[in-house]
């Protein structure tokens, strides 16, 4: 991207502002954990009745909900911003993201980074880590791990933006339309094959999480034979990309500041 | 000294016409949804579709040529801000049109951005936490401020601004005074061709309005910057610009120099006497006579007092000499309505403008 030294350096001037707190750090990483590890509590339980889903052993299924974490801490560590956009519109605060000379989604996003995203992105990162490690996978699906998890923050980043935009034009400010994506994400975690078909393809081509993370696993674990897929989540992660930013310029358009 | 008109050094391809900014016929109106009072009234609001026009700008034209000082007064919601907005891209007018340095605001944001500066006074505009020498560092990469300009506007905001003991300290610890100036500071980082600064001086104390008119006033004339300025401190208007635009309903009721507006509504300039002995009711006619002769209009003739209103610039000497021959005075008074009295006076007038 064109500018790219102008984001880095407001991510990083941003990152460095947001470690000063440190007391914030520590609480939003024990409490980013304790959720993924909630969640797999959850997991195991169902594994007590069941020792597949839908033919997804348990490893597997951990596999899944390690790319979704990790792609979680992604969105938060580099593009948190999305979620204060409802607040700035009740309060019109949005006008000064608007006077500096850069893409106006970008910057916002960029220029906020959650730092509880590091309990996401650990956790993420343990959990498929001990996936791979207990499966004796070789290690071209430990090195695509990194791509996927980008793509993934990239996807659902998209998702969040999109949602965020309509609610400009239809909803008015109100910050719950944001999740939906973030709810969808969760439900993403579980092999799709679980769902109901509307959900499972909605899913894939509609809000395509499965990209990142349920087509992966499938071909990390030979589920689903397709070579050239580690292309596909990164060419849908830049599509996802160029939608979200084309549907945010749109909404801003009818972005309505407040009087002063 | 580097005298840079416009900002040049990254000046867009040179506008033809000499006239920074344009807008003709610009107008915005917002759609509200009508709303009863009360929570029934809000339910209600809920499942209904009558919406009511807001107009916040109506029908708006002026120019500003390249280096001009203008200030822009109103009434809370006369339309300043909105326009503001409007002209630097935040906001997509209903109708009219805008061109600024040659572009379109709302569809050439980006482009505009980079030879604009803006100052919202009322909201903070530095973004992070981060302290304020790093906040400046981040806006040269971002604006790509060559090195020379940057340390020439830099240098001066830290001087002028008494920026010194605050550069170290994070945006979110700064006091509004100190915000304000670190702001404005920041605005004008990049010597941009046109500064819009919506109200520079809220809410600040004497003395540092004194330092931010001052800055502003150098770097407008350093750079030949293109000023625009909202307020409701005409002081700011007097001191930093040459000419006067003002808001009414959305509506434009004056455009001219703040001469010219002194002269269109506050014509009345007075002459104040006070006599040694009470005036006798006799006196009252023959001077009225005289005074006339003379260019002026005796107002008031009573007790001690003679009040003399007159229109024409050079009347008093004659007139007061008038007085001195005629009474026995022992105090007179030269008296004009300032500007603040004026727009006071202005805003009062309950059908100005009309709906």
């Amino acid at each position: 991207m064109k500018n790219f030294d102008i984001y880095w350096a407001t991510f990083k001037a941003s990152l460095q502002a947001k470690l000063e707190y440190k007391l914030d750090f520590a609480l939003g990483l024990l409490t980013s954990s304790m959720l993924q590890l909630a969640a797999l509590g959850f997991l195991w339980v169902i594994f007590h009745q069941t020792s597949n889903l839908q033919g997804w052993t348990q490893a597997e299924v951990i596999f899944l909900f390690g790319l979704t974490a990790m792609s979680l801490g992604a969105s938060e560590l580099f593009f948190n911003h999305i979620w204060m956009v409802p607040y700035y519109i009740v309060m019109g605060d949005l006008d000064r993201l608007l006077v500096y000379p850069v893409r106006s989604l970008p910057f916002l996003l960029i220029s906020r980074p959650e730092l509880h995203s590091f309990g996401n992105l650990l956790t993420g990162l343990a959990l498929t880590a001990g996936s791979l490690w207990t499966l004796h996978m070789p290690w071209q699906d430990w090195v695509l791990v990194p791509v996927w998890v980008l793509c993934g923050s990239v996807i659902y980043t998209s998702a969040l933006v999109v949602f965020c935009s309509f609610s400009f034009k239809f909803v008015g400010p109100y910050g719950y339309t944001l999740m939906i994506p973030h709810t969808l994400l969760q439900a993403s975690r579980y092999p799709l094959s679980i769902y109901p078909a509307w959900v499972h393809y909605g899913l894939l081509f509609l809000v395509p999480y499965g990209v990142f993370n349920y087509l992966p696993g499938n071909w990390v674990f030979g589920k689903m034979l397709f070579s050239a897929g580690a292309f596909l989540t990164p060419l849908v992660a830049v599509v996802c990309a160029a939608v979200a930013e084309r549907v945010w310029n749109w909404g801003l358009k009818h972005y309505q500041s407040t009087g002063s | 000294m580097l005298t840079v008109p416009g900002g040049l050094p990254k000046m867009l391809p040179l506008y033809p016409m000499n006239s920074a900014l344009q807008v003709q016929n610009l107008s915005k109106s917002y759609k509200r949804r009508i709303r009863q009072p009360g929570l029934a009234g809000a339910v209600k609001a809920l499942f209904s579709t009558q919406e009511q026009e807001l107009h916040a700008v109506r029908d708006l034209s002026f120019t500003l040529q390249r280096g001009e000082r203008v200030g822009l007064i109103g009434e809370n919601g006369a339309g300043k801000s909105t326009t503001l907005k409007m002209l630097t891209g935040i906001l997509v007018p209903t109708g009219g049109k805008v061109e600024v340095l040659g572009r379109v605001p709302w569809r050439e944001r980006r482009q505009l951005a980079l030879n604009i500066g803006v100052v919202f006074g009322q909201r903070p505009q530095l973004l992070w936490d981060i302290p304020v020498q790093e906040t400046f560092e981040l806006l040269k990469t971002m604006y790509r401020i060559p090195p020379d300009i940057y340390g020439l506007v830099y240098k001066e905001a830290v001087r002028r601004l008494g920026l010194e003991p605050l550069l170290a300290t994070p945006v979110r610890h700064l006091s509004l005074g100190q915000r304000m100036r670190c702001d404005l500071a920041a605005a004008v980082l990049h010597a941009p061709a046109i500064a819009f600064l919506d109200e520079p001086t809220i809410g600040l104390d004497l003395s540092v309005k004194e330092q931010v008119r001052e800055f502003i006033a150098h770097i407008q004339e350093k750079f030949g910057i293109t000023l625009l300025i909202t307020t409701h401190d005409l002081k700011d208007i007097t001191e930093t610009c040459d000419r006067l635009l003002l808001l009414d309903k959305g509506r434009l009721l004056f455009d001219g120099s703040i001469k010219a507006f002194e002269q269109k509504y506050a014509s009345d300039r007075r002459i104040v006497a006070e006599t040694h002995r009470p005036l006798d009711s006799s006196v009252a006619g023959p001077l009225s006579v005289e005074v006339a002769k003379k260019g002026g209009k005796l107002i008031e003739a009573e007790g001690h007092r003679v009040v003399v209103e007159y229109h024409e610039e050079g009347a008093a000497p004659n007139l007061i000499q008038l007085l001195l021959q005629q009474l026995q005075v022992v105090d007179i008074n030269l008296e004009k309505t300032d500007i603040e009295t004026i727009v006071t006076r202005i805003y009062r007038q309950p059908d100005r403008a009309g709906d």
